[in-house]
Order: C-alpha cells, then sequence, then structure tokens
C-alpha cells in the first residue's frame, strides 16, 4: 500500500469520525473496526484507488447513515437524553454566566456609586518671617 | 417509498440473523463477516461497516457475542467475535420467527377472499 493511498484512507477515515455524531453508542470503537476493515482491504487489494474505497465502503455519508439507521431504539432514546442533558447543562451554564457576569458589571458599577472620596487637606502654617531689605541678595 | 429503501428495510431485518448464523459456524472478525455474506449471495447482499458494526456491539453488549483480539502486524490488532450460547439461542429464535414471518407472508400474498392464516 503506498504512501497516497495511506493519506486518502486516513482522510476517509478522518471524514467519517467527523460525521459520526460523537455521542452515538460504541463510537470509538466502531470506528477503530472500520478503519481496521479499510486497512485489511488494502492490504489484500494493494493496487486499490481512493474511489475503490469509496466504491467498497461507500461514502462517509453511506457510512454514518448506516450507523445511524442500525442504532436499536432503546440506543436512539439513549442518544436522544443524553443529547438533551448535556444541552440543558450547556444552557444552565451559560445562564450561570451570564448572571455573574451581569452581577460582576453591577458590583463594579455600585462600587464606583458609592464609594466616598476622601479627600485630605494640609495647610501649613509657616511662621512670620521678616525680611531684611536692605540686605537682601537681590539688592 | 423508493425500492431501494425496500431493499435496505428488508436488509436492516436480517442482518443480525446473518451475522449470527455465520458466527454459529465458526469464529470470524468484521471484515471476514462482510466478504464471506458478499461471496455467497454472489455480490447480492452487500453490508456496509456502518450497518454491521453497531449490531456487533449490542450483540456484545447483551453477552450473546464475545470478542478476542489477535495481532496481525506491528500495529494491527485483528477482533474476532464469538456466539455464545446465549447468542446461539438467540439465532434459533430469529431462525424461526424468520421462517414464521415468512411463511406469513407468502400465504398473504397468495392468499384470496376468506382465506385465513393457521
Amino acid at each position: 500500500m503506498n504512501k497516497t493511498l495511506m493519506t486518502q484512507i486516513k482522510r476517509y477515515y478522518r471524514y467519517v469520525c467527523h460525521i459520526i455524531p460523537k455521542n452515538y453508542p460504541h463510537r470509538q470503537e466502531v470506528l477503530s473496526s472500520i478503519y481496521q476493515d479499510i486497512y485489511s482491504y488494502g492490504i489484500e487489494h494493494p493496487d486499490i484507488t481512493y474511489e475503490d474505497i469509496i466504491k467498497h465502503f461507500g461514502t462517509a455519508e453511506d457510512m454514518a447513515l448506516s450507523f445511524a439507521t442500525l442504532l436499536s431504539p432503546e440506543d436512539v432514546i439513549k442518544t436522544s437524553i443524553k443529547t438533551k442533558k448535556r444541552n440543558t447543562i450547556i444552557i444552565f451554564i451559560i445562564i450561570i454566566a451570564f448572571f455573574i457576569l451581569c452581577s460582576m458589571i453591577y458590583h463594579a458599577y455600585w462600587v464606583s456609586k458609592n464609594t466616598m472620596v476622601e479627600i485630605e487637606e494640609t495647610t501649613i502654617i509657616y511662621p512670620e518671617i521678616e525680611i531684611d531689605e536692605k540686605n537682601s541678595v537681590l539688592n | 417509498m423508493k425500492t431501494s429503501n425496500l431493499i435496505s428495510n428488508y436488509k436492516k431485518a436480517t442482518i443480525e440473523l446473518l451475522l449470527l448464523k455465520l458466527l454459529s459456524e465458526q469464529d470470524m472478525y468484521g471484515y471476514q463477516l462482510s466478504q464471506e455474506l458478499k461471496k455467497r449471495s454472489n455480490q447480492n447482499y452487500t453490508i456496509l461497516e456502518g450497518s454491521m458494526y453497531p449490531i456487533l456491539y449490542r450483540l456484545s453488549d447483551d453477552k450473546m457475542i464475545s470478542f478476542h483480539e489477535e495481532k496481525t502486524g506491528k500495529r494491527q490488532t485483528r477482533i474476532y467475535y464469538h456466539l455464545e450460547e446465549s447468542g446461539f439461542s438467540r439465532y434459533k429464535k430469529l431462525l424461526e420467527s424468520y421462517r414464521e414471518y415468512s411463511k406469513l407472508i407468502e400465504f398473504l400474498i397468495h392468499s384470496k377472499e376468506g382465506d385465513v392464516y393457521e
């Protein structure tokens, strides 16, 4: 199997990984098995091209679709519940973060409004100095 | 409904049965299972790996099959699937259901008004 074909196999595999949703059950094991099969196919047929791989294994979309359609009803429900839970948690975190941000901004505003500014004035009273006009340096 | 969708639905219904049938003969790895189905059906029954592996892993979750790894190269390992006792019982049940259901469909196709399936 030449390097170009290996690169293309990896490209096909990466695309399949990208298309199949991350929360499907046994996703990682299935992807690893698919990669093994593609590699075995490549070893058995050393002169194949990328188009031969697509012809034999189907496009990445076909692969993802066949994956999805063969999920059992329990898996579909589990996946849907997991997705809902994850989305709920994300929305909850966003709302909490928004409230924290708003309260920080409000706190900064409140501090700037209500902080008393203390101004210290210091008056220095110098004693009276008599200026001897006759003997001053200026004259 | 397109013909291809119909065929896809028939396949969906029979994939598990056929995989269990092949594993009842001997332990096989994934690629070997798909190739064997293709060879025996003379290219008429092809199964995408994306269809096959979710079923195999579901069967393994239900303890119908087990699997072991064998090293085939420097970094390559093959996973061989083995049918367990419970898997063999499931195969027998599925086969029986399939035969019953096929008989029923066959009967309905050839039935006339007043015919009743027994």
